[in-house]
């Protein structure tokens, strides 16, 4: 097992969907953690979707709590932390998978809307990592896994918030890899593109959806267990030499346009 | 295991970073292409190792800048083990020198070697991919690649660049056959080849000079590679394609720091 003895907090590992739907990433990259041997830490804003991923990790027969918290409040993010060394006496990865998405034009959107998206992508993982790093420096390193979107790279119209959201995302990781190296202390970065998830679903129409697959050269959707591989690459010593990297998961998308399938 | 019943070729397997991810590939349950150019001797020894595994291995001489040579070692793998499921193109050639004193002929041996020997290996082997709709190919580039050059080596930074945008290039037009081609660029990895063209006392200075610099403090080992293509090979990444991953202990996340 590749994680055998670490112990993994995943920020926003719950995602509600019906029973039996698709996996979100954050629940998809818990229950992969916790196969791989990790105890795992699912926290959610929403209890019951943390819970839910919980009683699916023990259904394997893995370890997991679950927590509820908001990561855009410092005493939240904090408390998750703490929750975890206290019950597992120490944090070795920190998933911080967390993400809302809004989808809206610049002009039409409120300074309301900005700050709260800022707030829960970005100071969200600012704080959480900013906790966990502390824990970390004091046992000997860890590592840490933030989840981007290639819409920060390539964006598309009508979700800038989201899009400027994740680009500092990818900033604040290099910012964490090259402040905390010495201390043992990993950060990459998953970049996913277009994914099969609830949350894809719930912001994407059908015909959307065509248009996409038309721009992968794989010519399929991405999955969250396919996102999950990518965080437990990371997480693990088999990357034990990268760190301030960002990988892609976007079926060959950035590569260039495939004019014709 | 990761690769079970895979079949892999990997270029340049005799020693350093393709012999170590030979041996992990074996390690994961793949059968093994051991290719090399002049070390029959290693080789062979890779292929022991192998099969001590208990995997199926066979050495294959082909020099990379030989494209006659590399069709060949495809068709006399595809007929030993009647399939290739993973290709690593990592033979690499390197000459030093001042940029104004690169020779025409030096300069050739690199982009003969290291880019059109990853072009011809990946077309020959992904023609046969393609009909089987399913592959991996890895390409091993270099941060020198990235554009995050050091003096006296500018033949092989150019050669890894341009490796990058072929990799980009054949992962857009193989990705409907159910080919993933991605991309390795190391940083400093401590190998044999870090020592040609250099003195000992150079080499040492190099690794003192990585552990002050890389984030991680330490010079990366071949198994960082290893580890890396073995990710990559697997079906754990069957939605990344096109990519470079930078294995190189943070070196470029921190450009200030310099060679």
């Amino acid at each position: 097992m590749r994680v055998q003895g670490k112990v993994a907090l995943v920020a926003g590992a719950g995602m509600m969907v019906p029973p039996g739907g698709k996996l979100g990433n954050g629940r998809a990259a818990a229950i992969l953690l916790a196969k791989e041997g990790a105890s795992v830490v699912a926290a959610d804003k929403s209890l019951e979707a943390a819970e839910a991923t919980v009683a699916i990790i023990k259904g394997n027969g893995g370890e997991a709590i679950a927590i509820q918290g908001d990561v855009s409040e410092e005493t939240d993010a904090r408390r998750m932390v703490e929750t975890t060394v206290e019950r597992y006496g120490k944090l070795d990865i920190l998933d911080n998978n967390v993400g809302i998405y809004l989808s809206k034009d610049i002009i039409d959107m409120s300074a309301e809307e900005w700050d709260h998206m800022m707030a829960v992508n970005v100071k969200g993982v600012f704080l959480v990592s900013k906790y966990a790093i502390k824990v970390m420096m004091n046992s000997g390193g860890g590592t840490i896994v933030n989840i981007s979107t290639i819409w920060a790279q390539q964006p598309s119209p009508g979700s800038a918030a989201y899009n400027t959201s994740k680009a500092a995302v990818t900033a604040l990781t290099r910012c964490m890899a090259v402040e905390y190296a010495p201390y043992g202390i990993r950060a990459n970065c998953v970049v996913p593109a277009v994914i099969d998830t609830p949350l894809f679903d719930s912001v994407v129409t059908p015909e959307g959806k065509k248009k996409r697959l038309e721009r992968i050269p794989l010519h399929r959707l991405g999955l969250a267990e396919e996102v999950a591989q990518a965080v437990l690459f990371f997480a693990s010593d088999e990357s034990a030499y990268t760190t301030g990297e960002t990988l892609l998961i976007d079926g060959g998308m950035m590569a260039g346009y495939p004019r014709s399938y | 295991m990761k690769l079970d019943n895979r079949v892999a070729l990997v270029t340049g397997s005799s020693r350093g970073i393709g012999q170590a991810t030979a041996l992990a590939f074996a390690r994961e349950g793949a059968d093994l292409i051991v290719n090399y150019r002049s070390r029959s001797e290693r080789a062979e020894e890779t292929v022991s190792q192998i099969r001590q595994m208990g995997r199926k291995a066979i050495a294959i001489k082909a020099d990379m800048a030989d494209g006659d040579a590399i069709d060949k070692m495809v068709e006399t793998a595809i007929s030993e083990f009647g399939k290739i499921d993973i290709l690593m193109n990592n033979a690499g050639a390197i000459r030093r020198a001042e940029f104004l004193d690169i020779s025409q002929e030096d300069w050739n041996i690199q982009m003969r070697t290291n880019l059109d020997g990853t072009f011809r290996c990946t077309q020959a082997v992904a023609r046969h991919m393609a009909d089987r709709k399913y592959g991996k190919i890895i390409n091993i580039a270099s941060m020198m690649g990235l554009g995050v050059n050091i003096p006296r080596i500018a033949g092989y930074s150019v050669s890894k660049g341009a490796i990058i945008t072929l990799t980009k290039a054949a992962a857009l037009e193989l990705g409907k056959y159910g080919i993933n081609v991605n991309c390795i660029a190391p940083g400093v990895i401590l190998t044999e080849f870090t020592h040609e063209g250099r003195t000992e006392k150079e080499v040492q200075e190099l690794v003192e000079k990585q552990e002050q610099t890389s984030l991680m403090g330490v010079i990366g080992k071949p198994e960082d590679i290893a580890n890396t293509a073995v990710f990559l090979a697997s079906d754990e990444s069957a939605f990344i394609t096109g990519q470079v991953i930078v294995v190189d202990g943070g070196y470029t996340s921190f450009l200030s720091h310099s060679v």
